[in-house]
């Protein structure tokens, strides 16, 4: 019959990685059978059972006596999880924005749908973008775990380290009043020009010494402008505070987070819709081909709405970041 | 209650930083890892099972100590011994050693 000696050194052999087993088993089993010696000849009696269950007390559980003896084993270890959590702070913010950003061009297209509908749509596509986080999280670990096991150990440079090479710190909360500034001027501009010039929007041609203007922008545009207006005046609000302010806080960050959503929802409208805002109709005279231009023009503006969107969505994450990051300090 | 328990972490993080220079110093000697334990122990050293026996393991790895198998009452067993290059090594930590007590002394007076 087995003792409580063999079932604990057999525990500990099943622990233990091949190339270690049979020398440290060897050892451990040599190493209870001395303490049991040692305390039977302390009690004067030959050891039993209840001496066998002090020792391997003693010794703590298999796996607590046999953890010194292994190295330490990371998925992902000290050296490159810096590195994971940097991508997954970039990438998973991002495949939720543009899972979502999918939704928001489904509702878009579908610009009829019922309540019920858009609730349906609403809930399938949070429900897509979640499982796409979660995919991207797993192939990220599963990317690092391959690199931490196929790196070979990390060496310090032995190279000097200069401390001039140390990054300035960074002070997210400080405002850039140069930027801020610009941005009021170009907006009241965009103001000017969208409610009190618009009929002057267009294209101008000088064809035979003769200026002609083609006005591009159609109804379905001005049907915008109310909203346009609405955006770009809380946007000079919002600079305004901060520049009087002089640095971010929670009520200018969390205005600042409803803006960029305000921008996304103009943006992904804008984009969905955007071969009826304008037209070219008749702007080329007679050298034509408008269409074919309008076709060319419609792509690029698509492109530069999405880029309007995914950096508006940064700007959300990252606004929210350091609200939670202000939160913690 | 929790004052305690940081103050045995702090005594056992610091009687750890002296465990190897006690095993070297304690190996001059043939010794098993039981018998070495329990002569540390005799001297007011409580040096944990599962703390002593990797770390023999570990000198060995290092050099420092080297081990044999031999059997003894039908039962193998493990000597350790400080090897050539451990005690070359055990007079320089010994002269550290001395050299942080007295400035410790030092700072404490």
């Amino acid at each position: 019959m087995d003792t409580l000696v063999d079932r604990y050194i057999s525990a500990v052999s099943d622990i233990l990685p091949a190339r270690l087993r049979k020398d440290t088993v060897t050892e451990i089993r040599s190493l209870i059978q001395d303490a049991l010696d040692d305390r039977s000849k302390t009690e004067g009696r030959p050891p039993d059972d209840e001496m066998m269950v002090a020792v391997l007390k003693q010794f703590g559980s298999p796996e607590n006596i046999v953890s010194p003896y292994l190295p330490e084993k990371y998925l992902i270890g000290p050296r490159l999880f810096p590195t994971f959590l940097m991508v997954i702070r970039i990438v998973l913010p991002i495949i939720a924005v543009l899972s979502l950003l999918g939704f928001w061009l489904l509702y878009n297209l579908n610009g009829s749908i019922t309540a019920a509908e858009f609730f349906t749509d609403l809930f399938k596509s949070l429900g897509n973008s979640l499982s796409a986080v979660v995919q991207a999280f797993g192939n990220i670990v599963l990317i690092f775990a391959i690199l931490q096991w196929v790196l070979p150990e990390f060496k310090a440079k032995a190279k000097e380290w200069d401390p001039h090479s140390l990054k300035a710190i960074s002070q997210p909360d400080k405002i850039k009043r140069g930027e801020l500034i610009t941005e009021i001027i170009l907006t009241l501009v965009a103001l000017i020009i969208f409610n009190f010039y618009l009929a002057r929007v267009g294209i101008y041609n000088n064809l035979n010494g003769q200026w002609t203007f083609t006005p591009i922008l159609t109804t379905a545009f001005n049907a915008y402008i109310p909203w346009l207006d609405l955006f770009w005046v809380l946007t000079i609000l919002l600079d305004a505070i901060l520049l009087r302010k002089g640095s971010w806080e929670v009520g200018t960050r969390l205005f600042s987070i409803l803006m960029s959503a305000f921008s996304i929802a103009i943006a992904a409208s804008f984009m969905t819709r955007i071969q009826y805002m304008y037209t070219l109709h008749g702007a080329l005279g007679e050298l034509g081909g408008e269409g074919m231009l309008q076709s060319l023009l419609n792509q690029i503006l698509i492109v530069v709405f999405a880029i309007v969107i995914i950096t508006s969505a940064i700007k959300i994450v990252q606004m929210a970041w350091q609200l939670l990051k202000n939160k913690r300090l | 209650m929790e004052n305690i328990q940081s103050l045995e972490n702090l005594i056992l993080e610091m009687r750890r930083g002296v465990i190897v220079l006690a095993v070297l110093s304690q190996c001059n000697q043939e010794q098993y890892g039981y018998s070495l334990m329990k002569s540390i122990s005799e001297k007011g050293l409580e040096i944990d099972q599962g703390t002593l026996y990797p770390l023999l393991r570990r000198l060995e790895t290092q050099g420092l100590l080297s081990s044999s198998w031999r059997l003894e009452d039908a039962r193998p067993r493990r000597y350790y011994m400080i090897s050539q290059e451990g005690q070359e090594i055990l007079p320089k930590l010994v002269e550290e050693w001395e050299s942080m007590v007295r400035m410790m002394r030092h700072m404490l007076e």
